[in-house]
Parts: structure tokens; sequence; C-alpha cells
């Protein structure tokens, strides 16, 4: 028991202390566990203890499990254990743990490491010996299958791994037509023996996981080759959004990654929960907000401003009287003229800083919430925030937050004479920021020139809870949406909650935005799923889609490449070059 | 001094990115405009043997070109370029002095840029017309009073944060006369953002003019084959949003059937919106 939370005491370490600037190639995830003793034979003072080495070269953090299983050599179940796994983006972990166990004889074990995009298993025998040391080969021998696969492995030839690059046929990932989906495959074989096994995919729809084709191929690997190779995939029968599972067996490895496709995405189609009162209710909160003296506070903060640019903190009044600030920075330049102002959302506890821009001034609201110590004060029971109140749309946190959205662009109609040029307001964000933009956008109407959103969240609550058993990694919405249920399963169903949680739909809003929308999504995104995004999407006004626009990157999950990043520079200078009439 | 066809390169700073930008693809519905004043001299010329001569006579050839260089974002990828030039140019010796001023080399072309992945680097190939709206009539040339037309390509891409640079290509034919001239001319630019939105840029620039007419004449600008290259370093200073004003001294290093001048000129870009 002391070694497991010894164990525990070191994946938190590596969390925190222990990370490394990782050497991986960029863009790949590079995992290799391998025993200490490379005999594979343990004892007292040499325990049992294998070498756990990780590289994150990829620019998200890679989440997941370590779970290992401890077998007898007649397969009987001797010791289970899972560990979580965090680790940062180009980090990297490298480090021993032990495996608390030391009953003589021969064992096997099996590593199964899950991270946000890759799977690998790892397969090891051992023997745990007490007294002298035996005779490694007779020992170790009766351990293993054939004496072949021993000699292989004492060369360190069971040491590598089978790495899959797939590369689909468009470079979004998105497909039209009746053409074939192609995806260009890569398989590295590091290991030093040639690989005999097969290689298959596995699409499934991403909803409900339904199985739409599958096929397996034989593959032999030279050792230490690469090979190429091409799916061609039967275009689905429905538009949507696809999972490919891409599963490689051979004599020594076994792994299944995972990707996502989009198919005739234009036409997706997903039903609106929006209340009858949805209208009404946010009118209601509209007016609510009216009543409030917003009682504007603008003070240069001078350590924040710059020979270039005057950053000041604005404080107003929301709903509830609750203050609010948000960081206004304009460019020294434009004092004096009329000058686009975008103005900018924050993601979950999230706190925005300044941005500097040269050509425009910004606004970055820090709604409530966004600081998590000062949400106590209205919280001080700590809840989590994406429950808090959600038994009452009236008192639902979101209500009040989505009306400091508001009142942020109220600042700016509010305070024209400091030269924001109102026919040039636009809106962006990411993740939950990208949603509040959007509902901002659906409120105000023609109050806003362009919005510019990564990874909407809450776009579709109903679809991300009927999804959920389909999503490899739980999102932390869903995740405090189930233990909420769970605790208060006497006080509210599923479908109350559901009903609550329309009101708040991005996807409802959707028809109401009247201004070009800019959506910037992964497809592996577990946290604001392709299917809710885009069905969000497609519910906009078809003039708007007209204007509109869409990018998709297959190969991430919760962000946009920086490439989207320059992109959206020259989306703002195009939208905002002529301001509303 | 040759004259060349001015091939203005777009050089803006943009804050959005905190980059600085050459020759990169506008904007839709964007405009830039860039009023200019140019004056340029030569009183000596490069011989057929490349060989520095006084101009004779103490001759002296100079011109003063103010122009209106315009490139309209038609589309994300596609901008229309204009050049429209008004030029006084004098020939001038210890007997004479002729001047001549009028509407010059007017050009109109497209600009198609092809942005790497990271829409960083462009790729850039460049086409248009060349519409003389003079006629030679009267010494000394506004230039060579062909039509013509021009084709080329650049890339530009940040070689670190702050800098830019360009390589650039061009051929230009004219076409009313057998003779051409066919020219080509290599551009390399080299630029780097300041502290305080300063902005300087290096040039470099050779010009090969081929022509079956190998007369070299005192009247510059009438000359079909020469060559020359010549050097050039621009200041500019980002002064609003909209407005950033450069100046820009230029030299011809070494040549062939061409002027040995020296030139000055400044310009004003001015960003629509």
């Amino acid at each position: 028991m002391k070694r497991f939370f010894s164990f525990i005491l070191f994946l938190v370490l590596l969390a925190t202390n222990g990370m490394a600037n990782t050497a991986a190639a960029p863009g790949q995830v590079e995992i290799g566990i391998s025993p200490t003793e490379k005999s594979g034979i343990f004892n007292y003072k040499k325990r049992i203890k294998y070498k756990l080495d990780i590289k994150n070269g990829t620019k998200v953090d890679q989440v997941g499990t370590l779970y290992y299983e401890l077998k007898s050599v007649d397969g009987e179940s001797l010791l289970e254990r899972t560990f979580d796994i965090n680790i940062p983006s180009k980090k990297a972990i490298n480090n021993d743990f032990e495996i608390p166990f030391e009953t003589p004889g021969a064992y096997l074990i099996k590593f199964t490491v899950v991270l946000n995009k890759v799977k690998r298993e790892f397969n090891f025998s051992f023997d745990f010996v007490t007294g002298e040391k035996p005779d490694k080969a007779a020992e170790r021998a009766a351990s293993k299958n054939s004496k072949e696969m021993f000699d292989a492995e004492l060369d360190g030839e069971m040491e590598g791994e089978i790495k899959i690059t797939m590369k689909p046929g468009n470079i979004d990932g998105i497909f039209v037509g009746r053409s074939n989906i192609h995806y260009d495959v890569n398989l590295q074989n590091t290991y030093k023996l040639a690989q005999t096994g097969t290689i298959g995919y596995q699409i499934k729809d991403a909803i409900h996981g339904k199985v739409v084709s599958e096929k397996i191929f034989d593959i032999k690997l030279a050792k230490r080759s690469s090979k190429r190779l091409s799916f061609n995939i039967s275009p689905p029968v429905k538009p949507g959004i696809y999972n490919i599972d891409v599963s490689i067996n051979t004599s020594t490895y076994d792994d299944t990654t995972h990707y996502t496709f989009g198919y005739e995405i234009g036409q997706m189609t997903s039903p609106f929960h929006r209340p009858d009162d949805f209208d009404d209710f946010w009118k209601a909160a509209m007016d609510e907000l009216a009543t409030v003296n917003p009682a504007y506070k603008i003070e240069e903060d001078f350590e924040k401003s710059t020979a270039k640019h005057k950053v000041y903190r604005v404080e107003m009044s929301s709903l509830d009287d609750v203050r609010i600030y948000g960081w206004l920075s304009i460019p020294t330049t434009l004092l004096g003229s009329k000058f686009p102002v975008l103005v900018g959302y924050s993601g979950y506890h999230v706190m925005l800083k300044p941005l500097y821009f040269d050509e425009f001034a910004s606004f970055m609201l820090n709604a409530r919430g966004a600081d998590k110590e000062a949400f106590k004060e209205l919280n001080p029971e700590n809840i989590e925030m994406i429950v808090f109140n959600v038994h009452d749309p009236m008192k639902y946190i979101y209500r009040a937050m989505y009306m400091d959205c508001i009142r942020a662009v109220d600042f700016i109609f509010a305070n024209e004479d400091m030269g924001f040029d109102l026919k040039r307001v636009a809106v962006f964000g990411g993740s939950q920021g990208g949603s509040l933009s959007l509902m901002v956008a659906g409120l105000l109407g023609s109050k806003i020139q362009t919005c510019m959103a990564d990874n909407p969240t809450y776009c579709d609550f109903h679809l991300n809870m009927e999804m959920q058993d389909n999503i490899r990694e739980e999102s932390f919405i869903i995740k405090n949406f189930n233990r909420y249920l769970d605790e208060n399963k006497n006080t509210i169903s599923k479908d109350d909650l559901l009903n609550n949680l329309s009101y708040f739909e991005i996807q409802n809003f959707a028809p109401k935005i009247k201004c070009s929308v800019l959506l910037g999504i992964g497809l592996l995104d577990p946290l604001a799923p392709a299917v809710t995004t885009i069905g969000m999407y497609n519910k906009l006004n078809p003039e708007v889609i007209k204007m509109s626009e869409i990018y998709t990157f297959p190969e991430l999950a919760h962000e946009v490449p920086d490439r989207h990043n320059t992109f959206k520079s020259i989306w703002f200078y195009e939208k905002l070059a002529k301001g509303k009439k | 001094m040759n004259k060349q066809l001015a091939f203005l390169l777009m050089i803006i700073l943009l804050g959005f990115t905190q980059q600085v930008k050459a020759d990169w693809p506008v904007g839709k519905h964007r405009w830039i405009l860039t009023p200019s004043y140019t004056y340029s001299q030569s009183t000596k010329f490069f011989n057929a043997d490349r060989q520095v001569e006084n101009s004779p006579f103490n001759g002296k050839f100079s011109s003063h070109t103010m122009s209106l260089y315009g490139v309209v974002g038609i589309g994300r990828k596609t901008d229309l370029v204009f050049n429209v030039p008004f030029a006084s140019v004098t020939s001038q010796n210890v007997l004479d002095k002729f001047t001549h001023a009028g509407v010059g080399d007017t050009y109109v072309g497209f600009n198609f840029h092809t942005p790497s992945k990271d829409l960083k680097k462009y790729f850039t190939v460049k086409v248009g017309a060349i519409i003389p709206l003079y006629s030679n009539t009267t010494e000394p040339y506004l230039g060579l009073g062909s039509k013509g037309f021009f084709i080329g390509s650049n890339y530009s891409f940040n070689v670190k944060k702050k800098t830019f640079a360009i390589i650039e290509g061009m051929f230009t034919r004219y076409i009313d006369q057998q003779d051409g001239p066919n020219k080509l001319n290599v551009n390399l630019i080299y630029g780097m953002e300041l502290p305080k939105s300063n902005l300087l840029i290096f040039t470099l620039n050779h010009e090969n003019s081929y022509s079956a007419d190998k007369t070299f004449t005192a009247n510059l600008n009438g000359n079909k084959d020469f060559m020359f290259g010549s050097a050039g370093v621009t200041y500019g200073k980002k002064i609003s949003r909209t407005l950033m004003p450069t100046v820009k001294a230029f030299y011809t290093l070494y040549g062939r059937n061409a002027g040995q001048g020296v030139g000055i000129a400044f310009s004003m870009a001015i960003k629509i919106p």
C-alpha cells in the first residue's frame, strides 16, 4: 500500500515539477515502457520496477491513464492498477515506478497507456526470485512461449513500436460527394524484428458509435522499416461526423489510434431544443440588465499601458449589481480618431489580460466566474460553476454571466466618445469564450459586425449528453452534469436538467445572429464535439452562412492552430474594412 | 540613369499578428494608395565596356516623377495593382537643355498570392500590362513609348520576427517594336521593423534589357540594350493606423550603356480603411 501511494505521489510530482522539456518529434507523442532489469529478473533487492518514458511533442496537454495488469503465466489476474497521467504540451516524463508485488514466481504484465489520441500496449514477462540468483535462461524460458522470443528480448529486439500516422486526403478532414474518402497511412516499425499481422479501420458515427464500415488488411513489415498504405473508404450514407479507429496487431505490437472526419457537414442536421419562451426569457434578462446602473469606472492602468497603448481597467455593474471588469487597450496612434473595437470573452475560469493590437482597440472582459477566487463570494459553497444553480434557469450562473457579456458591449456603445466606431464592433473568443461571443452576436443582432469563435462549448447540451458514451475522453462539462444528477437524483431529472440548459444552448441563439461568423473547430474536440459546433453553425440564417466560414482541423482537439489565428487577423480586417451601413 | 519601370512593393506594418508584412495580399475590400515623388539624376554613364564616363559636354539627365501607386484587394488572395506616373524629364548640357513632361508608362495588373500552410509566407505571381500615355515625338523621352506586358513572381517571408525578405524576378516585354526590348529584373529586399514603428529596408536591383537595337544615346529613356545594378535604402515610419511615409535613396552601382545615377524618393502609403 505504501508503495502504491508512492507511485501516486510520483505521478503527482511528475504532473507538477518532474517534467522535462520533450525531445519528441513535433506533433507526436512517444511512449516507452521498459523493465529496469533488462533480464526481467527481480528480487527483494532489485524490486519490480519499470521505466516510464513519455514525450509529449504536441501542442496540447496529454491527459489519460496508465493501466497495468499482472498475471500469472497461467493467465490468472493477480494485480490491476490504473493511474491518471497529465503531461503538459512539450514536456516529458521519464521515471521508474515500482509494482507492489513480491511473491516469487514467473509472471506476465501488460501495460496500457491511453492518452488523448494515442493508445499503446506493452507486454512483458518477468520473474521474481528469492535466494540465489537463478539461472537466467532456465528461469526465463519457463515463462516464455518460445526461446526465440526470449533471446530476442534479451537482445533488446522486443523494444520498439509501430508508429502510425494518417493524413486525410483533404487537409481539413472534410469530405463531400460520393468519391472515396482517402487517407495516406504511414507505418514505421522501430523493432529489430520483422512484424506480421493485420491493420484495420473501423468507421463509427460520432454520436452513437454505430459501426458503419470496417476493413482489415494483412501487413508485413521488415525490421526497422517504413511502409505506406492508402485507405480508400466508401463514403458514409448520411452526412455527419465519423470517428475512424485504426488498429494494428502484429506479433509483438497492439495499438489503436483515433481520427475523425466529417462528411457533407453542410447537410448535417440536429434537432433544436428551444424552449417556447426562449425569446421572452432573454428579453426579460436584457430588460433586467437595463435597470442596473452600469456605473462605469474607467481608470488607466499605468503599469499595463505602454508607449504605444493606453490600457484602462473598466469596471461596471451587471445583473444583481455584481461588479465586473475588463481591460480596454487603445493604440495611442488611434487616439482622436474613430477605430474598430474587438470585444473578447474568456474561457471557463480563465482571466483575460489586455491585448495589444496596433490598429484597433480591444476590450477583454472578465465576466463573473472568470476569476475563480472572486467567484467564491457568489458561491461560498464552492459549487462547480457549470452546475451552480442549474436547477433554476432564472438563477443559473450563466444567465448572469451572459448578461455580463452584453454589458461589455453596452460599455462600448455608451462610450463612443472614446473613439469606438460603433459600426465596427466585433466579438471573439475560444471555448466558453467562443460560446459567449456567439450568444452576444445572437442577442445583439446588428450591433455586432463579425463574430470569431473557436471550439465553442455549450452548443448542444442534449447532443453532448447523448454522445457521452462515444467520446474517448469524458468532458468536464458532462462529468459535472452527471455528478450533479447523481447527487440530486431525488430533486432533478436528466430531462429537467436538459430543459433548464436549453435556455443556454448556443444553437438556440444561432438563428438570431445577423453578422458573419468565423468558426474554427478541432475535429477531435471532446469538450466542443464537432457534431455540436457544426450543428450550431448549420442553424445560422442562410444569409448569414453565405458570409460566414468554418475551418476544421482534423488533427486537433480543443484548440486551433497558429495559422488559424493568423487567418483571424485577415478575417477581421476583411470584415471590418467597411463598417455596417 | 535609365528609367526603371517602378514595380513598387507594398510594404506595410500590420498590428494584429505583430508582424511586418511585405507584398502580402492587402485584403479583400481594402486599398492601399501610395502617392510618391522621385527625383533622380545622372551626370555620368557606364559605357559599353562598363566603364564610367562623364556625360559629354557636362551632360546631365534628370527626372522629377510624381506617381500614384495603388493596390486594391479584390479577393483574399488577389490584388489589383496600378501605377500612374507623371514625369518631367530634362536632358541638358552646356549647349542645350530640353524638358519633356507628361504622363508616363502607366501599368495595371494583378497579383495572385498563394500562402504557405501557416499563412506566414507567400508566393506571388504578378501579371500586368504597360500602357504608355504619351508618344515619343519630343526628346527627351518619357519612356520607350511602347505598350508591353510583364509577368513575374516573388517569394516573401519573415526571416525572423519583425524582419522580412522578398526575392523577386520579373520579365517585361515591350511589344510595339520588333526590337522590344525584353527586360529581366531581379530584386532582393530585406526589411526590418525597428522600435517605435520605424522601418528600414535594403534593396538590391539588377536589370538586364535585351534588344537588337544596341544604340546608346544621352537620351537615356530611349535606350533598349543595357544593364545596370542599383542599391537602395528606405526608411519609413508608421505615424498612424493608415499612414506611413517613407524616404528612399538609391544609387547605381554598375552598368553597361546605362546612366550612373542617384536619386531620392518620398512616398506616403495610405491604407483605406
